[in-house]
């Protein structure tokens, strides 16, 4: 009995071995796991397209198929490039799982700005809980808008896979717009993700299932998902010939005929360390000076002058948790190598680690000569090295996610909104002063204890443009020139349509406009609501010869000097409201100390000079006396009195 | 006459540099050692503007009262009767006894002057260090490990010095009581 019991305790115990190990082995697939050789692996793979019904099996692309029997489908990332990778770990990574509340947002970043100039509106959303965003769905988009209008720069995934129980039928025409590998991976100089039938153009006609696959440069894609309606079938030929035969072409694919090999596959030039240029598409910035800005005129980042690309700071591995680099990230990321991968970790070096790290990808080990170590509790690296050269007034500032950078009939207009003020020097979460970037949120809003939650995008664009609809609006796409009466109008009939319980209010440039009891339009300035969304700058890194305090203190401790002196305009449709506040106000210092320790370094030289000169009179009483006191000793010791 | 006039001129300078050098004294320690000892954090917003101004002055006022009273505070025969009587010993025996008694009846009358003496020379000595460890480090020269070492150096002279103006100013106060 006791023996029996032995034995089917070992074979338990077996068995769960085995299982566990089973489970282990079935879930890494080819690609999940290097071996180690740093050579790029051939990327040669059959096109699987995702099928029809749940459940089926994934159908493989052959583009000799009679199109009367079949449909063309576009290829699946997720059953292409997932056959050998796991898909399901990629879409944890960063760039897909904003979605996931699960999820630290880390240090705030770039929200998406939703911006129209003919409400009055320029509201940063973001799925991840930063301070001063609101959620796309308090704002009334659904992932699916959200998708479609901000999907152009967005490699895919999140928001563009949730299922939507409100837009089931909306879904299966236009599919899901599935993680992009290709957008960052794919090697070939076709890839296109802002040409005019490129990636953009692909997710703001609703082609989610086809956008990855016609920016391939593999095939050409046409038509609209959303000039089909939901009763369309895209995978039903007959449904497909018919829709082709209307005035409004439904999504379809032609594969180049060149790219399918003898046996139907691909090749794919599958790129591991993905291209700086890549990264540009959604990550780009125009800082707009006083005078033309263009490319030319501009230096790019130090660390991509002197060779490196993005991802060898910015690293990842299958989990594309990738390395934001910022200080104190190891806290808030699972990533390895967060550690190692700010500033401070490559040019200085871990001190707690056990080999030494200083010194990383040839970064220079700083001197900072003459720079008291202060400055560097009380400031980021980034404050001194990046983001343009602080002027009297900051930037206009255009980045690829805010003013659709890089897709086609962009407004190259300067004043085209959203207005995003840069560089802003303001005092992080973690006490130290950092570059930013600034926008002024301007939206129609219900202030409920305390606090102001949006109204709709569906509403507001019914009714204010209504209210506004004899304004002219600038070509430019910069504001209008609103006033006082415009915003008690757009309140009062914001007001009517909504229940007695709640207080519409209008939120810009700092300030938040209600109608009081009597109908009056009343302003408070500083509340909650109306503050400024700051994120930090990180790039383009200035050389060391660039940097602030290179040439003297006063570069930043001047009574004039930008970085604490220099202006931040209050940017708001409201003509009445428009002025400029001081940098100063941002990084939470005294402003009259700040003077008076900038004023004190008109006399630092004379200081200096008076110091060292008591110090050369004292050292001369104290040669003096040790010479007459060497004299009497050895007068002493030579016997005389 | 004339000379007299001059004389407490100058008392009254040497007294009023003294007076202002203490006054400093006592708004560096105050200004110094109450971020770093009492609130652990570095030396930041005006405390650094009032403690740098004063710190200059005090430097100035030690310069002068080097100049004004290092005469006075010279070291004398008397000052050591220990060193005279290493000397003295190589002199007759009879000699001898009669200087070492002549010495001992001074001795403890001179014992708080030398230690006053010699605390003065401490202060001019560890002014220069203690002021140029920061003036140094705001030139272009080194860098931030450097740094760090003469904020240290500065930090630990600092200790030193505060001890030392102590004792010099008890000492000073109780020769003037008894007088």
């Amino acid at each position: 009995m006791e023996k029996g019991l032995i034995l089917e305790g070992f074979l338990f115990l077996l068995a769960l071995c085995f299982h566990a190990n089973a489970a282990e082995t079935e879930q890494k697939l080819l690609g999940d796991e290097s071996d180690g050789s740093r050579a790029h692996p051939i990327h040669r793979l059959e096109l699987f397209a995702e099928p029809g019904e749940e459940g089926k099996e994934a159908i493989k692309i052959d583009p000799n198929i009679d199109t009367a029997e079949e449909v063309l489908l576009p290829f699946s990332t997720r059953l292409t490039c997932g056959e050998c990778h796991s898909y399901g770990i990629i879409k944890g990574g960063w760039h897909f799982n904003s979605v996931d509340p699960n999820v630290d947002p880390g240090r705030p970043a770039q929200p998406w700005i939703y911006v129209d100039a003919r409400t009055g509106t320029q509201i940063p959303l973001s799925y991840r809980s930063w301070p001063g965003t609101f959620k796309p769905e308090q704002f009334g988009l659904s992932d699916r808008e959200f998708t479609k209008i901000f999907g152009r720069q967005m490699p895919g995934g999140g928001p563009g896979e949730t299922d939507d129980p409100d837009e089931v039928m909306r879904q299966y025409v236009s599919g899901k717009l599935e993680i992009n590998c290709l957008a960052c991976h794919n090697g070939d100089p076709r890839q296109d993700q802002g040409g005019t039938t490129g990636y953009a153009v692909q997710v703001s006609r609703g082609n989610f299932r086809w956008a990855a696959a016609a920016s391939s440069g593999l095939a050409t894609v046409t038509g609209s998902a959303n000039d089909m309606d939901e009763m369309y079938d895209p995978f039903d030929p007959f449904s497909v010939e018919t829709a082709q035969s209307g005035t409004k072409k439904p999504p379809t694919i032609t594969y180049h005929k060149n790219v399918f090999d003898y046996d139907n596959t691909v090749f794919f030039d599958i790129l591991r360390e993905v291209p700086s240029h890549r990264c540009y598409f959604c990550h780009s910035n125009l800082y707009i000076g006083s005078e033309e800005t263009e490319k030319w005129s501009e230096d790019e980042d130090i660390h991509l002058k002197s060779g490196l690309t993005c991802v060898d700071c910015h690293r990842n591995g299958m989990d594309h948790n990738i390395i934001r680099g910022y200080e104190g990230e190891e806290d808030e990321s699972d990533n390895e190598l967060a550690a190692v991968s700010s500033c401070e970790s490559c040019h200085l070096g871990e001190h707690s680690a056990s080999e030494p790290t200083a010194g990383r990808l040839s970064a220079p080990v700083p001197e900072h000569f003459g720079i008291p170590p202060v400055h560097f509790e009380k400031l980021t690296c980034t404050a001194c090295h990046s983001g343009p050269w602080p002027d009297d007034e900051t930037h206009l500032t255009k980045t690829s996610r805010a003013h659709r950078l890089g897709t086609p009939n962009v407004n190259k207009a300067r004043e085209m909104l959203p207005h995003i003020a840069s560089p802003v020097f303001a005092k992080q979460a973690d006490g130290k002063i950092a570059p930013h970037k600034l926008v002024w949120p301007a939206f129609w809003g219900i202030l409920k204890d305390d606090s102001v939650m949006p109204i709709e995008l569906g509403t507001v664009t019914k009714v204010i443009e209504d209210v506004l609809s004899k304004e002219e609006f600038p070509f430019s796409g910069d504001w209008p020139d609103l006033t006082d009466d415009h915003i008690a109008k757009g309140l009062t009939a914001l007001a009517s349509g909504a229940s007695a319980e709640d207080k519409t209010v209008y939120v810009a440039g700092g300030r938040l406009y209600s109608l009081d009891d009597s109908g009056q339009l009343s302003e408070q300035k500083g509340h909650p609501a109306a503050k400024p969304y700051l994120w930090p700058i990180g790039h383009d890194v200035r050389p060391a010869a660039q940097a602030l305090g290179i040439r003297y203190c006063t570069d930043c401790h001047g009574t004039k000097a930008p970085f604490f002196f220099g202006s931040v305009n209050v940017d708001t449709p409201v003509v009445a409201a428009r002025e400029s506040k001081k940098m100063i106000e941002f990084e939470d210092v005294s402003p009259f100390y700040t003077w008076a320790f900038a004023f004190s370094f008109v006399f630092r030289p004379w200081m200096k000079m008076v110091i060292i000169g008591s110090c050369a009179l004292m050292s001369l009483v104290l040669l003096l006396y040790a010479l007459k006191a060497l004299g009497c000793v050895i007068k002493t010791l030579a016997g005389e009195n | 006459m004339k000379s007299k006039r001059k004389q407490s001129i100058i008392v009254i300078l040497r007294m009023l540099a003294y007076l202002l050098a203490l006054v400093s004294f006592v708004v560096l320690v105050l200004t110094g050692f109450y971020p770093v000892l009492i609130l652990g954090e570095h030396i930041s917003g005006y405390l650094v503007i009032l403690h740098v101004t004063f710190g200059s002055v005090l430097t100035v006022c030690v310069a002068v009262l080097a100049v004004m009273w290092a005469s006075n505070c010279r070291f004398t025969a008397g000052d050591w009767p220990w060193f005279e009587r290493i000397v003295l010993r190589k002199e007759s025996p009879g000699q001898r006894v009669t200087s070492a008694k002549s010495v001992d009846k001074t001795a403890k009358s001179k014992s708080s002057g030398l230690v006053q003496k010699i605390t003065f020379w401490l202060i001019i000595f560890l002014t220069l260090p203690l002021a140029l460890s920061i003036v140094i480090s705001m030139f272009y020269l080194f860098g931030t490990h450097w740094q760090e070492l003469l904020l240290g150096f500065h930090r630990y002279i600092a200790y030193i010095f505060t001890v030392v103006v102590i004792v010099h100013t008890f000492l000073l106060i109780r020769a003037s009581a008894k007088k």
